[in-house]
């Protein structure tokens, strides 16, 4: 009978529970999403790099090397002599090594000379690995590789050719360009929406050969120092004892990074970041039930005489409670649905827009803990604050 | 078997944040009998009907309605009490308005088994439409109660109240939204139905015309003490 009475009661109010359902939905589609792009966006972060093991450069600190290495912020301080380079990835335990040498530029864009490892060995977000969408990769010292993005915002295609700059600063009169050893272009990448987009690549042997004329007595194009390099151990457990060697290395000073500890540690340093994100969607969701509550509040002041009837025909407070609480209960259930469907839609068409968009990939997982923490959590508050109207409504039921 | 369907004795009231008081020396109703009871609106005829469908408890005294105690029965008691045995008109918005005319009615036979009469009907249905009919609202069975006449909402409230023939009705101002030709046609009808089943009418209303239809009238001013008769 109060099944009845409630399914009834919604569907004679249904522009009001429509309405209130997608209120209530909006918001849980809100505090989903906040949730899921803090998710993808620290996710995204952490796996601009994996499968590597270990960062080696010049000792400085932590973060520091991983933002010129991987994100192209800064400078590196200082160099890694290629024999040291040489001798620890020629150590029994090491699978492989991916060297970079930084410095020059191109309008702007960093320019990184590394070998084909790089394009072999380096994988992002998860098992994802370098592809080239057009040409292929460098060869000859004169060669260059474009990022995705450098290739789309120069407007560069495969054959053009070009001048790379020294140092960092762009174009200007005192920035030295590299006019005598110009370099074609010979492969474009596809956009991985990772740093590696917004760059140059060359090999370390073009690297050595531009500079050639420009450092006084270095004539031969042999590579005599580099910037920083990643490491792949055979062997993931080694990969402590190694860090280890590394920073105790006697040649030169070294430090040896875990990349995705330090990632991690970069990120948590923008924690109010993450913790105002996660307010919003709370407060988004607390407002939303208020909006509920409020709309109860004044149906029970419109529903008085109705609680009346229903009380002089004998119902007892356990069935105008039940009445009461199933009409809340199925509208937050509903709204709570619809927040989940909306979220569920909206990720499906927008992840790949999305990634490209601001480089943030939102996996479609199933319900995280804090999914069902945060619905289970509005639907009691829901009911909760349906039990004191609930409870006047039948203490005020008199003739 | 008590003979009374309502026995009141020294019964006083009031409510916890009002001055308003209400005591009831003496009050007998027998089964079958029909009252009329008209006082003032502020006499505490409304308080009265409340105690009687056990909605609020007397402070004191004896209030016994059939053979419940009201003074003694918790809440629950006397919901279940008035699901079973009593029947309820007021002066207008009787029906919930997201049920159709036939639900109106059959609404207090979901409530309570009782309210049905097995021994003359097959179904809650069958006796719903047999008292429609008696009504005279046959043809808006199927019409959303939100949709129909004043005049036609009171009598499918007096068809509820009429289900499973309970013990006592009342019907407190039932005729005040109703033209002053029809009220006497539905007072008639009430009457009329309320004997066949042998039904106990309580009828309250300020207006004294109405009175003539009813053998037993009292002045509730008289009942609660504040005149003498």
């Amino acid at each position: 009978m109060i099944r009845k009475l409630a399914w009834k009661s919604l569907l004679y109010r249904r522009w009001i529970s429509v309405l209130l359902v997608v209120s209530l939905g909006s918001s849980v589609f809100l505090a989903l999403a906040v949730e899921r792009i803090r998710w993808g966006a620290r996710e995204s972060f952490s796996e601009v790099i994996s499968q590597a093991d270990l960062l080696v450069g010049a000792r400085t600190g932590p973060i520091n090397l991983l933002l010129y290495t991987i994100f192209g912020m800064g400078n590196a301080t200082n160099t890694i002599s290629f024999e040291s380079y040489e001798k620890l990835k020629a150590h029994p335990a090491v699978d492989w090594t991916i060297p970079f040498s930084l410095g020059d530029s191109h309008r702007g864009f960093r320019v990184i000379a590394t070998t084909e490892s790089f394009y072999k060995h380096y994988r992002f977000r998860g098992d994802r690995r370098i592809e080239l969408r057009s040409g292929s990769i460098p060869a000859s010292v004169s060669d260059v590789v474009l990022g995705a993005q450098v290739a789309r915002s120069l407007g560069y295609k495969v054959g053009d050719r070009i001048i790379l700059s020294h140092g960092m600063s762009g174009e200007g009169p005192d920035v030295y360009q590299h006019e005598d050893q110009p370099f074609q272009v010979v492969g474009v990448l596809m956009p991985t929406n990772t740093p590696i987009d917004w760059s140059l690549y060359i090999t370390l042997e073009g690297m050595d050969w531009i500079h050639e004329g420009w450092q006084e007595g270095q004539t031969t194009a042999k590579t005599s120092t580099i910037t920083s390099f990643l490491v792949r151990m055979k062997n993931r457990i080694d990969s402590v004892y190694f860090q280890r060697d590394i920073n105790e290395f006697k040649a030169e000073p070294l430090m040896a990074i875990a990349p995705g500890v330090t990632l991690m540690e970069f990120w948590n340093s923008f924690r109010f970041f993450e913790k105002s994100l996660q307010i919003i969607s709370i407060f988004v969701a607390l407002i939303s039930l208020l909006g509920l509550f409020v709309v109860l509040m004044i149906s029970i002041e419109l529903r008085q005489r109705e609680m009346l009837i229903l009380r002089t025909i004998g119902l007892n407070a356990r069935k105008l409670f039940a009445l009461v609480l199933l009409e809340v209960g199925f509208l937050t259930v509903s709204g709570i649905l619809l927040g989940i469907i909306l979220m569920f839609v909206c990720f499906f068409a927008m992840q790949e827009p999305l990634e490209a968009m601001t480089g943030v990939a939102i996996t479609l997982t199933g319900p995280s803990s804090f999914d069902v923490g945060f619905v289970l959590s509005l639907l009691i508050l829901a009911l909760a604050s349906a039990i004191w109207p609930a409870w006047r409504l039948y203490r005020q039921s008199l003739l | 078997m008590n003979p009374a369907v309502i026995d009141i004795r020294d019964l006083s009231f009031a409510y916890p944040d009002s001055g308003f008081r209400l005591s009831i020396q003496e009050f007998q109703m027998m089964k079958g009998e029909r009252i009329f009871l008209h006082g003032p609106s502020g006499s505490g005829k409304s308080t009265f009907l409340n105690l009687i469908c056990g909605l609020l408890q007397p402070s004191s005294g004896k209030l016994q309605v059939l053979d419940l105690d009201m003074k003694q029965a918790s809440e629950s008691a006397r919901d279940q009490f008035r699901s079973d045995h009593l029947g309820c008109i007021f002066q207008q918005f009787n029906l919930i308005p997201y049920l159709s005319a036939e639900e109106n009615i059959l609404i207090s036979s979901w409530n309570s088994p009782r309210r049905w009469s097995r021994d003359r009907f097959s179904s809650p249905q069958e006796e719903a439409r047999f008292l429609a009919k008696r009504l005279d609202v046959s043809d808006i069975l199927g019409q959303m109660s939100s949709k129909i006449s004043v005049g036609q909402q009171q009598r499918i409230a007096a068809a509820r109240s009429f289900m499973g023939a309970p013990e006592l009705l009342i019907a407190d101002e039932p005729t005040s939204a109703l033209d002053v030709e029809r009220q006497a046609d539905f007072i008639k009808l009430l009457i009329e139905l309320a004997s066949d089943f042998e039904m106990a009418l309580l009828f309250v209303s300020h207006n004294h015309e109405l009175s003539s239809h009813f053998e037993r009238k009292l002045d509730f001013q008289v009942v609660s003490g504040e005149i003498q008769s």
